[in-house]
This record gives structure tokens, C-alpha cells and sequence, in this order.
């Protein structure tokens, strides 16, 4: 009927926000997880026919980037180590401020978890995205999503009821001020 | 965003689940409020503009193919 393309672009625009949370929290760092970020809007863009209409985009376009990620990680070897480093080197950020959330106690606790438990609580909690949804980004069982989060869970909790005091809720109105949660 | 909501889903075969409100790692639990916090920050930074520009030029090109 009418020309799908303009409706997919701005499908993908409206992805991008969470597109590029997940990117810095698979990278660590600003400038990868942009590249990152638009070497998926290239390849969506030329696979587009796949993309079924009516089913999740984000989940289509999260699959794509994660995909693209880890291969980049097995050509460059060494750097799959270095994952852990970068998440752990984006953490010391953004003091807070008053009235500020303090995230940095969580930061640290989510550069403990295994890679693929980070994965999963973050696909979860973060992106908001179903464990259906998540098997389908990572490629993997709905139960293995499910156990990666409930270790990711029970290991965050034991992690941050140990750090103690600064275990508050977020105050929406406080949010610009973390805008550089991950970035270093 | 369309697709991604955080409502508690019974357990079915077929039908999406995601973490229960009880649950600490649901959006209103313990650990899932400063999980989402932790996004929001991220997600409230501006888009480069190479990934705009890109996008629109993508989206040019192929507007230019179908004439």
C-alpha cells in the first residue's frame, strides 16, 4: 500500500536510546558502543525484508547488535577479557549529588556478575524486555535466562545489602544529573 | 515502547513473562528501579549525529531507488 520505509526509520530512531544503553553496557565505553550502535542501524537497514512487521523491533534490532558485538569480540581474541575491564573503568563517575541516587554501589556490583549474568538482569530489569524476549536476543533457552537471572539477583542482593547504607530508590526528578552513568 | 511492558504474566507456554511486582528486580523492586535508573541516565543522552545523518541517508537512498 504505502512506502513501509519512513514507518521503519522512525521505528529505529525511537530504538536507539535503549539500543545504545545496551551497547555501553556490553562495551563500557562511549565511542564503541556508537560505533556499535551504527554499524546496527547499517545492517538493519540492508536486512530489512527480515524484519517481520508486528513483531518487536527492539528485540530484532538488539539481536542484531549483540550478534554484531560478539563476533567483533571473537575476531579480536584478546579483548573478550578486556569486557570486564571496560565495564569495570566506566564506573568511577558522577559523584553524587544531593538528592542524587548513588549508582556507583550498583555499577561495581554488576562488574562482579559473569558477562552472560550481566547479560540477562540487565536485558530484564534495565531494558524492560520479557525472558521470552531476552532467550530470543541471546540465542538461548528461556530457562537459561531465567537461572542467569536469578543468580544475577541473588548475587546483586548479597553484593549490595553488604555495601549497605546507600540502598535507596531513584528519584525521577534527579535523573539528569547521572547522565553520564556509564561514560567514563 | 511498544512490546516491552512491565506487567506480571501468568506461565504459559506461549505467553511473554516478566518479573513479578514482588519481585525486587521488577521495575518498582529494589534492585529493578536503580537497573532502570542506571538506563534512563544513558538513554537521556543525546543520539550522535553520524547514526541521524546515517539513518537519513539510508532512508534517501532508497526513496531515490523507488523513483
Amino acid at each position: 500500500m504505502t512506502d513501509p520505509s519512513p514507518s521503519f526509520k522512525k521505528a529505529m530512531l525511537a530504538a536507539l536510546p535503549s539500543l545504545r544503553a545496551f551497547a555501553m553496557s556490553l562495551t563500557g565505553r562511549p565511542d564503541r558502543a556508537d560505533d556499535l550502535v551504527q554499524e546496527t542501524v547499517m545492517r538493519a537497514w540492508t536486512k530489512q525484508e527480515s524484519f517481520q512487521p508486528g513483531t518487536n523491533m527492539d528485540a530484532w534490532l538488539f539481536t542484531i547488535l549483540r550478534n554484531n558485538f560478539y563476533s567483533q569480540m571473537r575476531k579480536r581474541g584478546r579483548e573478550v577479557q578486556d569486557t570486564d575491564g571496560a565495564f569495570t573503568a566506566s564506573l568511577g563517575v558522577a559523584p553524587p549529588q544531593d538528592g542524587v541516587m548513588d549508582l556507583s554501589d550498583l555499577k561495581a556490583a554488576l562488574a562482579k556478575l559473569p558477562p552472560d549474568q550481566r547479560e540477562a538482569i540487565l536485558l530484564i530489569g534495565a531494558s524492560g524486555f520479557s525472558y521470552e524476549e531476552a532467550a530470543e536476543i541471546c540465542g538461548c533457552a528461556v530457562g537459561t535466562i531465567k537461572s542467569r537471572v536469578n543468580r544475577a539477583r541473588n548475587r546483586l542482593q548479597e553484593i549490595l545489602s553488604v555495601s549497605g547504607a546507600s540502598d535507596y530508590g531513584p528519584e525521577p526528578k534527579s535523573r539528569p544529573a547521572l547522565s553520564r552513568a556509564f561514560a567514563g | 515502547m511498544e512490546g516491552r511492558h512491565f506487567v506480571m504474566a501468568e506461565e504459559e507456554p506461549g505467553v511473554k513473562s516478566w518479573p513479578r511486582p514482588e519481585d525486587p528486580l521488577a521495575p518498582g523492586g529494589r534492585i529493578g528501579a536503580r537497573l532502570r535508573a542506571l538506563y534512563a541516565a544513558i538513554e537521556q543522552e543525546p543520539i550522535p549525529a553520524d547514526v541521524i545523518d546515517l539513518l537519513e541517508k539510508l532512508d534517501e537512498a532508497e526513496r531515490q531507488q523507488q523513483k
